[in-house]
């Protein structure tokens, strides 16, 4: 509808390899990771694994922002829901029946290990055990991989301190914009001067359309035999 | 046996029934064993898919080794070796470390040692939480069961009403009924007396605090020699204590108990209070959880019980933690897996000629036939595509969970049969007691799959038992249509049909019985209705999955107002519901009967109206204004200031303060007034109630039987300020009848 208007071009943050925090201090949760995450896929080059302690894993959200339901065919997902479900998940990323992503996600990371079945003097080093988990998923397969977490504080300092990158996600009066939290890059998803509301899923699913076609990737629309994307 | 003593000493006594009494035996050399293997990784970690491959070792790894050292000659330590036994269903006999420990107690402290030795995760624990007479009968194969061919067991029941507490309270203790003293002094002492002419085996109270209260009332009133054991004393096994898991915060009261003697908690149990004494003995002898144990079981508890028995049978030991993660699947897949069970919304209003088929115990059943079971699913051993939907492969090997429910659903259908048999009133009380405790396991099994952090449980059998109920019902809905029915409903298990239009109909029960046939799962003819009504969703126009009413075409209503007998079948209407004051209930029931007559919603806005009429004259006995809620939480954990929570408050005001899973009941005197002014207790003296509220409870009550044909709330009200009661003189000779 506001396409034709569009002035600006739809940017989302480059991933770097390694270790990328995001912390998303909104409502909106995991929709600006699973954008992130779904814009690697369209680049193409692998399959993208998601290991979830958020419980914030529910697909109904994925399958709407995605531009084409193939591509919830290359999106590998798998939650935990206790800490030792968790470690051995980020123990599996990098295991023989994982090969070749192109981007890992791990969202809610310090969450589980707050729960009250982990002792104490314990949580600490899992968690620390756990971010060492995720830098050798960066290192071992040569990919970006993205972080949330539940809360930020003392508990999950280790991980900011682990972290290459540090994105801080906010709604601006602008859009949705990135910020990374040396403050010398941002990224500003999408002007809204033509009138989207950020927090709508309609203004995602607009972005990652967009996304999809600067890629060459499909998109709902485009596609008219089913297949493998 | 009756019941196990555990002492600090390590010394157990075993209790068992003789004609007369009760033998005791002490044994001092009984060791509770639990194992260690180790790291969660070596199982689940970097090598693991659908079947763990631990690598190969002959005997010990250094790091149980190293643990071995550590342990030996630590107190709580009676013998420490190398034994192999099978970690999970899906791997062989491993060489592990088993720990006999001192006494019950130090099972969980060398647990934690372990634990904190080395670091986390490194080790992973067996046998661990085991409640402790379970764990007796396991490791010393005694049957859990008291045998009952030597005699039946003798109760005692000792109860307080649940709104009279401190000091005074004893007064108000009832001996199986009856007055047991005007004193506290008077109370211990006809107890005391009681126990020891009765000489019970199971004591049940209204509350376990009992027990310490009695004998805290015997130390201050000299009363010499008070027990309520078989020897002296009594233990308190479990703090009463506020836990979190997952998000949802419980609480699980504290346990006494008594030696030689099995306590039954009221405020407690589920079992017991479900199924009553006789369910829960039948249910002992299935699920091997002696008595007392189960009768502060939840249904998870139970199950798991039966499962650790089956795995034992396999030399499988009983992991500590829920370790195993799901495997990585397409997020195509897990949406697939996530629809959940397949409903067909129903058509909301009035059908007529409606009858209802339901597939009996379809999730066991399927769990069964399809060989569905923690090992078999995605076994890794098969590639084959099993699961509708999903493609998951199901071993060829047996599962084990099949084993475990196939006894289960045939003892089930075994007990209906003799239910519909028997003429003995006795015969049926009981036999209808061992089929509601069995019923509540296996309508659970299916859910319980599905808890992550259940010990056996296991994500992907929770999807694929979902997956082939969906592929059933849907197979299901083309038959019939097939052969000439339209489907007006269907949800879960449960299907109705009406003949389709111009279509001639192939005979119901023969339709049922090929597709009985053809799913391996009977579908069972429920009933023939001559109408159903499906309600819409309060605030919408589609319908409401679980809400409707309607007529059986076999059963006339009964004469006597306000009841419906067996005549209409309602669901999650109020009328339903427990809460729901009688008074609503009754005028909910006689606009039911009403809207049968005669399918006028004027109709049954009169007799609303008349209703409302008596209630506005102060007509209404305030008895049957009583609200009747279950307390779920303590009074801090609830976050709104509902009416609930201000009869919680006042409760405590008077000093009777309630505990989760006690009842609280209570009339609106004033809901708009603050705090506790809004109600009065059940108890106490009621001279007024809040018209408006009832009146409002009332008008939703006949909303709900009126909306499926279009009358809301607003029609009603519109309607009752009208002024001509338009069909009072029509049916009022019919209804006042
Ligand atoms: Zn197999």
């Amino acid at each position: 509808m506001n396409t034709s208007q569009r002035q600006s071009p739809v940017e989302l943050p480059e991933l770097d390899t390694g270790l990328t925090l995001v912390d998303v201090g909104s409502d909106l949760g995991v929709t600006p990771v699973q954008s992130l995450l779904l814009d690697r896929v369209f680049a193409g080059d692998g399959d993208a694994y998601w290991v979830d302690a958020a419980g914030t894993a529910q697909t109904t959200r994925l399958r709407e922002l995605a531009p084409d339901k193939r591509y919830l065919h290359r999106v590998h997902v798998a939650r935990g829901f206790t800490a030792y479900q968790q470690t051995s998940l980020l123990d599996r990323l990098t295991g023989d029946r994982v090969t070749t992503p192109s981007v890992v996600v791990a969202t809610g990371i310090d969450r589980l290990y707050r729960d009250t079945d982990v002792p104490a003097t314990h949580a600490q080093d899992l968690l620390v055990r756990a971010i060492a988990a995720l830098a050798r998923v960066a290192r071992v397969h040569d990919v970006p991989v993205v972080v949330t977490r539940s809360r930020a504080d003392e508990f999950t300092r280790p991980l900011v301190n682990a972290a290459q990158t540090h994105l801080q996600w906010e709604d601006t009066q602008f859009g949705p914009r990135f910020t990374d939290a040396a403050g010398d890059v941002e990224t500003l998803v999408y002007h809204l001067s033509d009138g989207w509301v950020q927090t709508t899923l309609a203004y995602w699913q607009e972005v990652l359309t967009h996304r999809a076609r600067m890629h060459d990737a499909s998109v709902v629309g485009e596609e008219a035999t089913s297949g493998s994307v | 046996m009756l019941t196990v003593d555990f002492h600090s000493s390590g010394d157990v006594v075993h209790w068992a029934l003789t004609d007369d009494g009760v033998t005791r035996t002490v044994h001092s050399e009984y060791t509770p064993t639990l194992f260690v293997g180790d790291a969660v990784r070596d199982l689940y970690g970097r090598r693991g898919g659908p079947t763990p491959t631990p690598p190969d070792r002959d005997g010990l790894s250094e790091s149980l080794t190293d643990l071995q050292a550590f342990l030996t000659g630590q107190d709580a330590v009676v013998d420490i070796q190398c034994e192999a036994h099978r970690q999970t269903f899906r791997t062989a006999p491993r060489p592990l470390l088993r720990i006999d420990a001192a006494s019950v107690d130090a099972v969980r402290r060398i647990a934690q040692r372990v634990q904190q030795f080395n670091g986390p995760a490194e080790y992973t624990c067996y046998n661990v939480d085991l409640t402790p007479q379970f764990r007796y009968c396991l490791e010393t194969t005694t049957p859990a069961s008291p045998d009952r061919s030597v005699r039946s067991l003798r109760t005692l029941t000792l109860s307080i009403p649940p709104h009279k507490a401190g000091p005074d309270a004893l007064s108000h203790l009832t001996i199986d009924g009856d007055a047991a003293g005007p004193t506290p002094e008077a109370t211990v002492t006809a107890v005391d007396r009681a126990v020891r002419e009765r000489d019970p085996d199971v004591i049940v109270v209204s509350t376990a605090k009992l027990v310490p209260v009695l004998f805290d009332a015997a130390d201050t009133h000299d009363v010499p020699n008070f027990e309520l054991g078989r020897a002296p004393g009594y233990t308190k096994l479990a703090g009463e204590s506020t836990y979190t898991s997952y998000g949802q915060v419980g609480h699980s009261p504290a346990r006494y108990t008594i030696p030689g003697r099995v306590v039954i908690d009221e405020s407690n149990t589920f079992f017991y209070h479900e199924a009553g004494l006789p369910g829960c003995l039948d249910l002992v002898n299935r699920a091997g959880l002696p008595l007392e144990e189960l009768s502060w079981a939840s249904i998870g508890r139970v199950l798991t019980a039966m499962q650790i028995r089956a795995a034992r049978d396999r030399d499988v030991l009983v992991p500590w933690q829920a370790w195993r993660p799901e495997l990585f699947k397409p997020a195509a897949t897990l949406d697939a897996a996530d629809r959940g069970g397949t409903t067909f919304a129903p058509a909301v209003g009035v059908h007529e000629n409606v009858h209802e088929l339901d597939f009996a115990s379809l999730y066991p059943n399927i769990i069964r036939t399809r060989n569905i079971s923690p090992e078999t699913v995605c076994c890794g051993c098969c590639d084959t595509n099993d699961v509708p939907g999903l493609g998951y492969s199901i071993c060829e090997a047996d599962g084990y969970l099949p084993t475990v429910l196939g006894p289960l659903i045939d003892a089930r259908s075994r007990i209906k049969d003799q239910i519909e048999e028997t003429t003995d009133d006795v015969e049926r009380d009981r036999l209808d007691s061992a089929s509601s405790a069995i019923k509540w396991i296996l309508v659970s099994c299916f859910g319980y799959q599905g808890f992550s952090n259940a010990k056996f449980g296991r994500i992907e059998c929770h999807e694929a038992i979902n997956a082939f109920a969906r592929d059933i019902l849907l197979d299901a809905k083309t038959a019939l249509e097939d052969a000439g029915w339209r489907v007006v409903h269907g949800i879960v298990d449960s299907i109705w049909v009406t003949p389709t239009k111009d279509r001639e109909q192939r005979n119901l029960e023969t339709v049922a019985a090929e597709i009985s046939t053809d799913t391996g799962i009977e579908l069972e003819y429920e009933c023939a209705f001559d109408w159903v009504t499906f309600c819409p969703m309060r605030n919408s126009e589609s319908g409401a999955l679980t809400r409707y009413f309607g007529k059986r075409r076999d059963e006339a209503l009964p004469v006597s107002e306000a009841t419906l007998g067996d005549a209409i079948k309602t669901r999650g209407i109020e009328g339903r519901q427990r809460s729901t004051p009688t008074w609503v209930e009754d005028v909910q029931a006689e606009a039911l009967r009403v809207f049968d007559k005669t399918r006028s919603p004027e109709a049954v806005c009169d007799v609303l109206r008349r209703t409302l009429t008596s209630l506005r004259n102060d007509d209404v006995d305030p008895e049957r204004l009583v609200i009747d809620n279950r307390v779920s939480k303590h009074i801090a954990d609830y976050t709104h200031e509902t009416l609930t929570v201000a009869a919680l408050k006042r409760a405590t005001l008077n000093g009777t303060g309630l505990s989760p899973g006690q009842t609280i009941q209570y009339v609106v005197v004033n809901n708009n007034a603050h705090g506790t002014e809004r109600v009065r207790l059940s108890y106490e003296d009621i001279t007024r109630y809040d018209t408006d509220w009832y009146a409002n409870a009332a008008i939703r009550a006949v909303e709900s039987v009126l909306a499926p044909i279009g009358w809301r709330e607003g029609e009603i009200r519109d309607y009752l300020t009208g002024t001509t009661d338009q069909t009072l003189t029509a049916y009022s000779e019919r209804t006042d009848s």
